[in-house]
Order: structure tokens, then sequence, then C-alpha cells
């Protein structure tokens, strides 16, 4: 992606990488040059970050349960009780962007859809496919002779290559099939304000719910067009079969989603994802030309309505594929490369910043700072909290222990580091036992001994935090900060 | 706001009030400071580490036992100086005044605790004229008998010893003053004023065909001081009252012997580097006044350039 030169979007996209490596080096010169005053900064960041992780992993808990407990609701079922008719004339419309996939991958995602506990009649399927890749048209077809009569509608869209203004990501793709959408809509004489459109990975399957529990929320809510509405994904399409490097990996991603799922604030949206069909189209569809589309969404629509915009968390979760290869090195650059396109949504700092700052835009000040400081926040934490826990404070354990051995801070240093990752490793501890209940059925070809490996798996942290925990954001940010800017890396997923 | 939102904050508030408290109290701790409840100030004190070997002992400070054995650490301790007692059954206490300054850690992690009873352990039964265990052999020990007539090898890793004979009494110089084993262990050399012998162990000799017995030796030119392994095991350094000179094994001595350095020296010390193969010896150099002195020179018999001269008297005094 090739953006016009603007010296205060450059600004803006340096900003985030500025704080993460100064923070970082700042840390690394005070561990070899100053390691006393290091010391003092490393026994605070530790603290902060035991007790941060106490309470992430609260909320985690917390969310957890809200998840169990909603686990079983019939929310279909709810709808038709309270709403006594209201909930007929929603229709859900589901837009399934594809690139390589093949029907493998397709056909359970479809599969979900059809057995959803939502009318048929109510439900149009949108399968966006890239004109530019192969057997596109073939797998339309195939797809076509099996779901046209399944569904109100079944429609395949070929979004074609190069458009102006346009980059290679999923966000053009899916704005070109929510075209095509609209224009299947007026033909049909159905208001754009009466359907709720979902916009999923190719490999996502719903719970039976899902659109039950989404329907709910938008009846429920006070001003429906100004909310998006937010699964929780969950990696369990290929979990019991997938390396355990990956599966931690993607675990934790769960988690962070649940945990975020708490902190209505400063919730967005995050891949899969569901909103009204008249607000997309009110603000003009997703991105075409980014690749972090799924959050930039929720930030074109919160700057559209002023701030006046929420993301509602549905405690009901969609299924994804694990992303994972034949070996083990294969699958952790395919998880760093998508942890790096995650990352990327730093893209929305700059993004954001340069809205701000119009006229038009009526959001308070504070508000602003708000929402600022929690980007930052958060994706300058992603960037540098491994790194310093990791690399950091162990080098400023060792200067402190060789260079002031005689003096009580080196001989404390270390032991009360240790004290607090005995903390960690209790939260640790109850991430493995969480773990569990969101687990799929074994799959019958899947040994009981499997469910060690769940176990033996958390061994495993270390090297995870260390190799993607920050890693990922860290290139992602410098890459921004250089004017590289990402084009959106897909990632393959076959099913056997 | 509903019940989760109020639990949330509650949980957040109460984790930036934790972050608060933890935080001062975590560094003051660090840094050795402890509140002095009587005048009601921080005061930065120090703390004794203290190790032994074995673990496990008891330690009194003042007098008055702490909580715990050893390792351990007497921490929160103002400055001055503690009487410090380790005792662990079995062994002879231990006791040392020591000095404690504030903001510093007293280490006292070197100490040893000796038993009562000590632990001996009788490893052969033949009277013993000389032995030698190396460092880097300490599985295994050597002697000489009594009569001076036979040379051991002892296992000194196994519970019962035994003792292999490695050579006999014709085999044996008379007033041994040194033995030495090669660097790969099959070979043994030892040496008297004037004669080195080489033994081979086990199987090594099939290598040398031409050697009758297991054993040969070499009749050195002067009386000999030193006698050392090259590193490949296959010659031998050698210095006398007069040279150094090098042998190599499968001549037997009798050619390839070199005289690589005359020395003025007749009471030459040496010492020799195995992994450099480097030979430290000293020698007499004649000074700027005109007299004798003795030198410290390196021979690397490795790199063309056959000695370096380290330093002598004489750039001391200058």
């Amino acid at each position: 992606m090739q953006q016009p030169f603007e010296l205060t979007r450059r600004v803006f996209e340096i900003i985030p990488a500025f704080i993460s490596w100064s923070i970082i080096l700042v840390f690394i010169l005070f561990a070899f040059l100053l390691p006393m005053p290091c010391a003092f900064f490393i026994i605070i960041f530790d603290i902060f970050w035991v007790i941060r992780g106490i309470y992430l992993t609260s909320l985690l808990i917390m969310a957890h349960r809200r998840l169990q407990k909603e686990k079983n609701r019939l929310w279909f079922q709810e709808c038709k009780e309270e709403f006594n008719g209201r909930w007929e004339g929603i229709y859900q419309a589901v837009i399934l962007p594809v690139y390589k996939e093949d029907l493998g991958v397709l056909i359970p995602s479809l599969e979900s859809l059809h057995k959803a506990n939502y009318p048929k009649d109510r439900m149009i399927v949108v399968v966006a496919f890239e004109e530019r890749a192969e057997n596109s048209y073939m797998h339309a077809q195939a797809l076509e002779a099996r779901y046209k009569n399944e569904f109100y509608a079944f429609i395949p869209t070929f979004h074609p290559d190069g458009l102006p203004g346009e980059t290679r990501t999923k966000g053009a793709n899916a704005t070109w099939a929510a075209q095509r959408l609209k224009e299947f809509l007026q033909s049909k004489g159905i208001a754009f304000e009466g359907v709720l459109v979902s916009c999923f990975d190719a490999d996502t399957c719903v719970e039976k719910e899902y659109f039950g529990c989404l329907l709910k929320q938008f009846l429920i809510s006070d001003k429906p067009l100004q909310r998006s509405y937010q699964p929780i994904p969950v990696y369990n399409n290929n979990i019991w079969k997938a390396p355990s490097l990956a599966r931690i990996i993607e675990i934790t991603s769960s988690y962070c989603q649940l945990i975020d799922s708490m902190r209505l604030e400063k919730f967005v949206t995050f891949s899969s994802h569901s909103m009204s069909f008249k607000t997309l189209v009110d603000i003009d569809y997703w991105p075409v030309d980014r690749v972090s589309d799924d959050s930039l969404i929720y930030w074109k629509a919160y700057l559209y309505y002023n701030g006046d915009y929420k993301v509602i968390p549905l405690y009901i979760t969609v299924s994804m594929d694990v992303a994972c290869d034949k070996n083990l090195f294969k699958t952790f650059t395919m998880q760093y490369r998508q942890k790096r396109r995650w990352a990327w949504g730093v893209e929305v700092f700059p993004y954001v910043m340069m809205r701000f700052r119009r006229d038009s835009i009526r959001i308070p000040f504070r508000e602003k700072a708000r929402r600022v400081f929690q980007i930052l926040d958060s994706h300058v934490t992603w960037a540098v909290w491994a790194v310093i826990i990791t690399v950091v404070s162990p080098i400023s354990v060792f200067m402190s222990v060789n260079m002031f051995k005689e003096s009580v801070i080196a001989f404390n240093l270390p032991r009360i580091t240790s004290l607090l990752f005995q903390v960690t490793n209790v939260t640790i501890l109850l991430w493995v036992i969480l773990s569990f209940s969101l687990l799929p059925p074994r799959p019958k070809d899947i040994p009981w001994f499997a469910r060690l490996r769940i176990i033996t798996q958390w061994l495993f942290i270390p090297f995870v935090v260390f190799l993607v925990g920050s890693t990922p954001a860290l290139d992602a940010q410098t890459r921004l900060a250089f004017g590289r800017y990402m084009g959106f890396a897909y990632t393959e997923k076959k099913h056997e | 706001m509903d019940k989760e939102q109020k639990l949330r904050a509650l949980l957040f508030y109460t984790c930036v009030i934790s972050f608060f408290i933890i935080v001062p109290s975590a560094l003051l701790y660090s840094f050795g400071y402890k509140l002095d409840f009587k005048k009601f100030r921080f005061t930065k004190t120090g703390l004794i580490f203290i190790k032994t070997v074995p673990e496990g002992a008891k330690v009194f400070l003042e007098g008055r036992q702490l909580v715990g054995s050893t390792p351990l650490s007497a921490e929160g301790l103002t400055p001055g100086s503690y009487r410090v007692l380790l005792e662990s059954e079995g062994y002879y206490p231990w006791k040392r005044a020591v000095s404690v300054w504030s903001g510093e850690t007293t280490y006292l992690d070197t100490i040893v605790l000796f038993p009562k009873k000590p632990f001996v352990d009788k490893v052969n039964n033949v009277d013993v004229a000389n032995f030698w265990v190396f460092p880097h052999d300490q599985d295994s020990g050597y002697f000489i008998s009594d009569d001076k007539k036979s040379l051991y090898k002892i296992n000194l890793a196994s519970k019962d010893h035994e003792m292999t004979l490695v050579a006999e009494s014709s085999e044996l110089v008379p007033a041994i003053h040194d033995f030495s084993f090669s660097p790969d262990k099959r070979k043994i050399l030892f040496f008297n004023d004037t004669r080195l012998d080489i033994v081979f162990c086990g199987t090594e000799r099939i290598m040398y065909q031409d050697i009758a017995n297991n054993n040969f030796y070499i009749l050195a030119d002067g009386r000999i001081w030193s006698a050392f392994w090259y590193s490949d095991g296959e010659h031998v350094v050698v210095v006398t009252d007069k040279t150094i000179s090098i042998y190599e094994l499968s001549s037997q001595g009798r050619n390839n012997t070199i005289s690589i350095l005359k020395l003025r020296d007749s009471r030459s010390k040496a010492s020799y580097d195995l992994d450099g193969d480097i030979l430290y010896f000293t020698d007499l150099q004649k000074g700027t006044d005109d007299r004798w002195h003795r030198g410290l020179y390196r021979l690397d018999l490795r790199k063309r350039s056959p000695f370096s001269f380290i330093k002598n008297i004489q750039d001391n005094r200058t």
C-alpha cells in the first residue's frame, strides 16, 4: 500500500514504534550502564505486570464464567417469545470473503450456517470470491449447486483485481460483496435497517444459536444501529491436530478476546463480527486499502457517529482454524506472520489521529485523549512487555548481581523477580484449567493422551512469550514507522 | 452499570491500590530499608548470607537461633558487628564476628564444616613407597610398591579399589624423581637422575613393533630435572642441566632426538602447558651489570619461533 506523503500522518505512524523502542532501549541502556536504577524500574515493572496479570486473569475468569453460563441458552426461542414478531423483519446476511480456501474449508463454514437455529428464509449468504484466485468460479458453481435453495439467497460474488484505490486486502473483497448485497436488497425492496450483516473469515463455523444471540442483542439494544456485535473467536476447528506451539498461541489469542469483552470501554471489533447493514452502507463499508479492516470498521463507525458507537460482546463462540503447517518451523513462521498482521492494527493510530484533527468530528477532547491513550497503551504494551520480562529483566538481574554483588539489592533482585514469577505461574495454572472448557470434544481418531498434551503444551509458554510475545508487534510498528506498509498476508487454511 | 462491570471496577481499583502499596514496600525491602518502629523512620539495613558445605547447619546470631538452616540470609540487620555461630550435628562448630554495612550483603558462602569423625577409607593393602593422583584423572591413582619393584594402578572410584599391575621390577629404575602419564593415558614416563623410562600399557606397544618388551629407556645427556609429554603423546620434552631435548617415542631415543636449546642454568626450573605445548623454564642471562641473572622464558613448541623471553631481572630493575 503506497500512500501519498503527508508529514503529519508520517509522524503519527512513527510515534508507536518510537515509544516502544525508546522504552526497550532505555531499559537496556540502564541495565548495562546504570544497573541499580534499572533494578528499581524492573521491580516496579514486574510488580505492575504481576498485578496486571492477576487483574486480566480475573477478567478472563469472569468472561469465561459468563460464556459458560450463556452456553446453553436458546437465544432464538427467547427472541420469539420476548419480541413477538419483531424479529420476523430481520434478515441475517453473512459475507464470507474467500481467497484460496478450498471447498474443504468452505463447506464446514456453510454447513454451520445451514445448521444454525434461524429461519433460512431470513438468511442471505454471500460468498465473496476473488476473481484472481484459481478455481473461484468452479468453487462458486459447486457451492451454488449445493446451497442455492437452502437460504433466502445464496450469492457468490467475484471481486475484480486492481480496482482504483484498492489494495489486495480482505476488506476490499468484503466491500465489493457488500455492495453487491446492497444491490440485491434494493432489488428485493428490503430495508437496510432490517438487515444484520456478519463478516466472517472463510473458515468460521458459527454455533447453532449464534444468529439468535445476535438478534437478541440487536433487539434489546437502545441504539442498535450504533453497535457492532462481537462473538468470541476460538480456534477449535483443528485444535486437536495442531502442534502445541500453535495451539497455545491461539488459545491465548482467544483469552485476549475474552478479556477484552469485559473491558467494554475499549472493546473493538476483531476478526469475525456483525453489525447493521445500514450502518455499514452509511459509513461506506470496510476500508479497501488497509489490512486491519476488522478493527478499522469500528473506528469508521465510531467517527461517523461522533464517538457514540460501541461494540457489544456476544458470549457465544465462533470457531476458526489454528494456523499451522506440516513442520514446526513453518507453523511458527505462519503464526508469526498472522500475529504481525494482527499487530498491524497499529495503523489504526495514525488513522484515528488524522481524523480526530478534523473539525467535523465532534468528540470531546477528553474522550479523544482516552481513546488515543487506549490505542497506544494496547499496542505499545504488546510490543514491549515480553521483551522487558524475558530479555531486559534477566540482563538487569545479571548485571546487578555481578556489578554490585555486595549490595542488598543485588541479593534481593533475583529473589523478588523469582517470587513474582512464581505468582505468575499460578495465573498460568488457571489458564490451563480454563483451556479445557473451551476445547471441543476429542475426535475419535485422537488418542486419549492428547489431553495430556493440552497440559504439557503450557511448558512452551516462556518460548511463546519470548518468540511471539512482542516481536510481531515490534516488527509491525517498525515497518509502519519506516513506511514499509504491509499488504494482506494470506494465512493458508486447509482441511484434510 | 451491570453487576459484572461493578465487580470489574472494584477489581480494578483493588489492583491499583495494591500496586501503590506493594511497590513501595517491595522497593524498600529490596534496597534494604526497614521501618524502625521506635524512631518511626526508615533505616538502611544490611544482610548476611550464609551458605555452608554441607548444608543444613543451624545459625545463631548474637546467641539467638534463626529460623531455618543454611543456606539462609539474616536480613534487616542494622550496621554493626554480629557474632555468628553455625552448628551442625557431627561437625565442628564455626564461629566468627561479622561486620554488616548498610545496604550491603555480607557473604559467608565459603564455609566448610568439617566432620568430628573423619571419613578415612583405606584404598589398598600394599605398602607404598610413592604415589600419584592426577587432577585430570581423579578416578585412578598410581603407586610404587615399598620395595620399588612394582608400579600399580588403583581404581579410586570403585568400592573395592581393584589394583592393576602396570610395570614390574626390571622395568623400574631406582630413585624415581617423577612420574607422568601420557595425555592418552596409554604410556607412562618416569625418570631418575639420568635415565628416562617409557612403559607402554596394554596393547599400545603393538603400534611399535620393533620394541621387544613393553618398555624402553633413554639415557639423557645430563642430569634430568623435568620431563613432560608433548600433547600428541608421541614425543617427550626433557629438561636436563644442559639442554632442552625432544625425543620421538617411535625412534626409542635412537633417532630424531632434537636438542632444541642449550641451557646455562644447571638447575633450570620448568613447567609445561600441555594445551598449548608451551614450555616455561628458567635460564641464566648475563645482565648489563656483568652478572648472571636467572630469567623466565617461554618456548613455544608449536610455532616456528622457538622461544621468547618473558621477563628478566634486569627488566624488572629498569
